[in-house]
């Protein structure tokens, strides 16, 4: 993980989930629950969703909107957006590092 | 599942319980969200500063939360005496109790505006819907009060008697007082247990005390339910009253 992820401890890797659930449109706690399933396979606990939900407003990478009924959608902020893009590329870089040594062992 | 939310500090609660609770009624919950929702609220404890909200204990509210309070308190203490001292003192002598009437509703006026702006913040349309029937009703009986006081028992608006139109704001104040129970037990920002308890007294005045007020059923019978109604009513406002003036951390509510 890049750093600005990285001092979320185990809350780094739900985050990173949750800003890229958030790059097409903003959204509300359950409709990300179902998005990120969707993307890994795997659910997102409420209790882990809100506890990194809380940790990147308050870094100011998301941003609440005003509820509607009683869900509250979530919006990715420009400072969100910049983060989310370098821990991509730093994970683009790891992948390329991997794939290349691997294809070198097998030759 | 819901009983795990009490496990979350109140500040946490109070900005997020409703999107969480919306959510959970949409994620089929399996055992391992339930110790993911525990391991959440122990995050939330332990680690309050990682949070967006400021969970730290605050010393201070606002004081519009705190007056009501206040107003609570007494529009409870004054409501027993009003109520008990009009029973226990013989007619006609107890006409003269008549005079804390004014105070008891402007006390409970306070406190129902006061407890909804508070509590508004988060619930708007629910808790004005519910505060205006009891708000309503304290205007009207206090401008029944008035009329009985200048005009006597003569015909105050349309042939109505002073008298009956402090009745009905009465009976209109009980009935508000279960709407605005109801509601404030619903946003949660204040003590739900306080909430049920004037709920529950509220409502018990309603099924025993206007039917005797207006003659429809005896005394005997009914005077035992009639003191549990009044004595929850009063206990409801004070515990209240209590909780708004003393607890911290309401700002929450507003976000």
């Amino acid at each position: 993980m890049a750093s600005g992820l990285s001092d979320l401890g185990r809350f780094a890797e739900p985050a990173l989930l949750i800003l890229v659930a958030l790059t097409d449109e903003p959204k509300h706690g359950y409709a990300i629950m179902t998005d990120v399933e969707e993307m890994t396979g795997s659910p997102l606990g409420p209790g882990t969703l809100y506890a990194a939900l809380g940790r990147l407003e308050r870094r100011g990478m998301i941003e609440p909107m005003p509820a509607e009924e009683r869900r509250r959608p979530y919006r990715l902020t420009g400072a969100g957006a910049t983060t989310l893009e370098e821990q991509l590329r730093e994970l683009e870089r790891f992948a390329r590092t991997g794939l290349t040594r691997l294809a070198s062992s097998r030759t | 599942m819901k009983l795990l939310l009490w496990l979350y500090p109140a500040a946490w609660r109070a900005r997020y319980e409703d999107e969480f609770l919306a959510v959970l009624e949409e994620w089929p919950l399996s055992p391992f969200d339930a110790f993911d929702i525990a391991l959440g609220a122990l995050d939330a404890r332990i680690r309050p500063r990682s949070l967006a909200i400021d969970l730290a204990p605050r010393r201070t509210h606002p004081m519009n939360a705190r007056i009501a309070g206040f107003a609570a308190i007494a529009g409870g203490v004054l409501t027993l005496v009003f109520i008990g001292l009009g029973i226990l003192i013989p007619y006609p002598n107890n006409q003269y109790v008549a005079f804390l009437y004014p105070l008891t509703a402007v006390a409970l006026l306070v406190a129902l505006i006061g407890l909804s702006a508070a509590q508004g913040r988060r619930r708007p349309v629910l808790t004005w819907s519910a505060v205006a029937v009891p708000v309503a009703a304290l205007v009207v009986s206090l401008a029944g009060m008035a009329g009985m006081a200048v005009r006597g028992d003569e015909p105050l608006v349309a042939g109505v008697s002073s008298w009956y139109l402090w009745s009905f704001g009465l009976v209109g104040l009980i009935i508000g007082s279960v709407l605005f129970a109801a509601a404030t037990a619903i946003v949660g920002v204040f003590s739900r247990p306080a909430a049920l308890t004037l709920l529950a007294g509220s409502a018990l005045m309603v099924l025993t005390l206007i039917p005797f007020g207006f003659g429809f059923v005896g005394s005997e019978p009914w005077m035992v339910p009639i003191a549990i109604g009044i004595v929850l009513f009063s206990a409801g406002w004070v515990w209240l009253g209590y909780t708004a003036a003393t607890r911290p951390g309401l700002e929450a509510a507003a976000v």
